[in-house]
């Protein structure tokens, strides 16, 4: 495919964006109660309506005496504690994955700036480092390509997953273990300690379990989640993943030079759509304590090169 | 071809730039006229004596500045004010009013000639509602004034969902409002451009934080935000014939509070009024013992580097400022206990101001010359520490420099924390009895099980199978009261996450107008020793030998 016919088809799934009429849009994004939050005066009453303690309640288990602990707090019913949510959390009312998020997700992450940048690295990578397909020379023409048929893929994957996630109603979102409402559902048998808060079980077996956590991010990159209100939706396949793997993978016809449309250029370029699901996966799992690691090595960075004398305040009578 | 590749580039970086910016613009025009006006007799029309600048009535202001946009004279407004209170004395819920700036800084809702109310005069008007109320209910209404941070702005339910923040403000109102059935509570929401980049493009965003911190800065120190802020402050501290509110039970409780680049803002149109009013002598509210401006200032995860604490703290040491409320203790013996005026927490959860803002500001400040030096002698800081033994309590902080000051938020600064929050262990090796007194003392926390003779520990905070002690921190430079603390993740478990019920319990704490009962507890500023200007010498007066305010 041309570098026009690339600069065509972006240009066109732009203008989709700006000028798609509403009933497309609303047939494109999912069922959802909340897609039209209004804004009320400020009364405790006419505040979006959160399905909240009742809900998320329900939805656990009578034994499970540890987790509603929390309720011991001085909640209110103002906010709603999703699955791995933070205790008394009033900034969250509502824990569906709603048509508008659906939808932003998948602009944000297949068709805009983030599929842009990492299309225009991957074409840099693709051109200079590891040259694929040899077909395209090395030039603008043969950037052009590259970028545009990367950005195509993941255009592609991003709105097949939308069509079909929205199409079976699923939370394509990870999962931290800790927030996997299967793993709050089960932890609290396990504690002997009734006095501790379930948050606070969780984060003391945190530090203890990366195989565990590890496994769990193979295994939500594999399954997703029904969308449901209380965000405690049933584990299912991840239908819209694989196709949205696939169809990358296949559309690749279109664009891709005779060479690359190969059996084991056709799987190659599936493990590596898979793998990109995996590691986000597991960055999800691991993101923060990889960004608590980060802030120590940047804080080691920033004084090995300007050192001070010491972060405790030691004074002086002068 | 290699022309139109690059046209095409360019065409795409114009087309993102110029389609995917969130417009600079007014959310909130329409007021809520839909209230009707109820006339009370303590509603009275905005007069000339609300323009209120730097610390002094406009009347007073030494220059001509009746032609500047912010500042309003004589207009006779009336601005409908919503019944906050009905007649059986049942009060109805919280109120909200927004006001919005702009990316420069300027306030978007301006006096026409059409004599319409604008945004301040409908948050004047709200907190004048509330001290009318505040007659019949005997109970001061409670004003908490919100400063949003990146990302977020005022935008209403007319394009997309409503701001998160707005949301998780106003869910933080209702919540005050139903701890007691009678506070009337008001909310005032400061919003400015926080959002350069709309939600799709999150790669744009996260790039537009160093945009956004000059916006910050700009918003800040433009003057219309100071102005609003002092304008509300006067509000809450003068009836309306310009005497000062001095009964409590009728004087609103003002919180600022500030997120993030919200709190950059609210420190940076703060300090300037905050340094003259400290350093005037004829501070009228000084002399009487009333904060100045609000009751508390807290700063939650601020997104500024210390640097921005110092001028203050410098001067609050300096001048050996007190905020005390006389309490009685475990023995019933009535003692003076330190309060905050100023509150700045975070929690090592907080990556954001940890991780990311050294690494924002590492190649900014690399340009700069560093200077280890305060504008007031003694150099670099000074320290005061009521907390110490007499004849030792002043000193400087000799360590730090102002590249380590540029590098960290105040409160990821060990060296400027004043208290910290330490989570009580039961150490299982020890007796049985001993472990059964520990666990009896952490799930019951109390903070006389944990006082000593020391007066460091402040208060206990209980979490379910936690207990946390509030207390001074050990050696520490800063025993004014522009309290500075890292707190903990189980309070504050990310940089957003700060609309929840723990933080709220925390941070009335820290509030001795609603501890425990807002009638009986008067907290009252002191003025230790008059301060020495410029000398280079540091005075070392015995703690409040002779107190000038009181």
């Amino acid at each position: 495919m041309s570098v026009r016919t690339s600069c065509l088809y972006f240009i066109f799934i732009c203008c989709f964006l700006l000028t798609v009429p509403g009933p497309i849009r609303c047939f494109c994004q999912a069922p959802s109660s909340d897609d039209t939050i209004t804004n009320p005066p400020l009364s405790s009453s006419s505040l979006p309506a959160a399905p909240a303690q009742s809900a998320t309640q329900t939805a656990v288990p009578a034994q499970n005496s540890a987790l509603t602990t929390h309720t011991a707090e001085t909640y209110t019913n103002l906010g709603t504690n999703c699955p791995g949510g933070f205790p008394t959390d009033l900034g969250v009312a509502n824990c569906d994955y709603t048509g508008r998020m659906r939808r932003l997700d998948w602009v944000s992450t297949s068709l805009t700036d983030e599929a842009i940048y990492g299309s225009a690295f991957y074409a840099l990578f693709t051109q200079y480092i590891y040259p694929i397909p040899e077909e395209w020379p090395r030039t603008w023409t043969g950037y052009g390509q590259r970028f545009g048929a990367h950005y195509l893929d993941s255009a592609t994957e991003g709105t097949v997953e939308y069509g079909v996630a929205a199409l079976f109603h699923e939370d394509p979102r990870h999962v931290t273990y800790y927030s996997d409402p299967k793993v709050l559902n089960k932890w609290p048998k396990r504690i002997s300690n009734g006095n501790a808060s379930i948050y606070d079980q969780i984060e003391f077996e945190s530090h203890t379990h990366f195989w565990v956590r590890l496994g769990h991010a193979g295994l939500d990159s594999i399954s997703d989640r029904v969308a449901t209100p209380t965000g405690n939706g049933h584990r299912l396949p991840a239908l819209s993943r694989a196709a949205g793997i696939l169809s990358s993978t296949y559309s690749g016809y279109l664009w891709y030079p005779t060479s690359q449309n190969t059996r084991v250029q056709q799987r190659d370029r599936a493990l590596l759509a898979f793998g990109a699901n995996v590691g986000g996966s597991v960055f999800t799992e691991f993101g923060d304590d990889l960004a608590g690691a980060g802030s120590k090595v940047t804080h080691w960075a920033v004084h090995i090169f300007y050192p001070s004398k010491s972060h405790r305040p030691v004074w002086s009578n002068q | 071809m290699r022309k139109r590749a690059v046209s095409l580039i360019v065409g795409v970086v114009l087309l993102t730039e110029a389609g995917c910016r969130v417009p600079n613009k007014q959310y909130r025009v329409q007021l809520d006229k839909s209230v009707v006006t109820i006339p009370e007799p303590n509603i009275v029309p905005i007069n000339q004596d609300v323009g209120w600048v730097l610390g002094m009535p406009h009347s007073q202001w030494p220059l001509d500045i009746s032609g500047a946009s912010t500042v309003r004279v004589s207009e006779d407004y009336t601005v409908i004010s919503p019944p906050l209170i009905t007649p059986d004395n049942k009060r109805t819920d919280p109120e909200m009013a927004f006001i919005e700036f702009d990316d420069l800084g300027d306030s978007w809702s301006k006096p026409n000639q059409k004599n319409e109310g604008t945004q301040l005069d409908w948050a004047l008007g709200l907190i004048r509602a509330a001290k009318a109320a505040s007659l019949k209910t005997g109970i001061p209404p409670l004003v908490m004034v919100y400063i949003h941070g990146w990302n977020h702005n005022a935008q209403d339910t007319s394009a997309k969902d409503e701001d998160q923040n707005v949301q998780g403000f106003k869910r933080v109102l209702l919540n005050l409002a139903d701890q007691d059935k009678n506070q009337v509570v008001i909310g005032i929401y400061l919003s400015w451009r926080g959002e350069l980049f709309r939600d799709e493009w999150p790669v744009s965003q996260a790039l537009s934080g160093w945009n956004r911190e000059s916006a910050a800065t700009r918003v800040g120190s433009d003057g219309p935000v100071t102005d609003a802020l002092l304008q509300i402050a006067h509000e809450a501290r003068y009836k309306s014939d310009g005497t000062i509110l001095t009964d409590s039970s009728q004087r609103p409780i003002l919180i600022y509070a500030g997120h993030s680049y919200g709190a950059l803002i609210l420190q940076r149109s703060l300090m300037g009024a905050w340094i003259a009013e400290l350093d005037s002598r004829d501070s009228a509210l000084l002399k009487s013992g009333i904060p100045p401006f609000a009751d508390l200032t807290i700063f939650v995860n601020p997104a500024s580097d210390a640097n921005q604490t110092l001028p203050l703290l410098d001067l609050l040491a300096q001048k050996q400022i007190l905020y005390q409320v006389d309490q009685p203790d475990s023995s019933g013996k009535t003692v003076p206990v330190d309060y905050p005026l100023f509150l700045s927490i975070t929690s090592p959860a907080d990556d954001a101001t940890r991780f990311l803002l050294p690494i924002g500001h590492f190649f900014p400040a690399m340009k700069a010359k560093w200077l280890d030096t305060s504008l007031r002698a003694p150099d670099p800081v000074s320290c005061y520490d009521p907390l110490r033994p007499p004849g030792q309590q002043v000193g400087i902080l000799n360590t730090q420099t102002e590249w380590d000051f540029s590098m960290t938020s105040a409160p990821h600064m060990e060296a400027l924390q004043s208290h910290v929050l330490i989570e009580k262990q039961i150490d299982r090796k020890a007796k049985p009895e001993d472990i059964a007194l520990a666990e009896k003392a952490i799930s019951e926390c109390r903070t006389r099980d944990y006082a000593g003779s020391d007066k460091s520990v402040f208060d206990t905070y209980a979490l379910p199978g936690k207990c946390f002690v509030i207390e001074a921190r050990q050696d520490r430079c800063n025993g004014t009261p522009y309290w500075i603390m890292d707190t903990n993740k189980d309070i504050i478990p990310a940089h957003s996450t700060i609309f929840t019920v723990r933080l709220i319990d925390l941070i009335e704490k820290f509030l001795p107008v609603v501890r425990e009962g807002a009638a009986q507890l008067e907290p009252e500023l002191e003025l230790v020793q008059p301060p020495t200007h410029g000398t280079g010498v540091f005075d070392r007066p015995s703690l409040r030998t002779t107190p000038t305010i009181r």
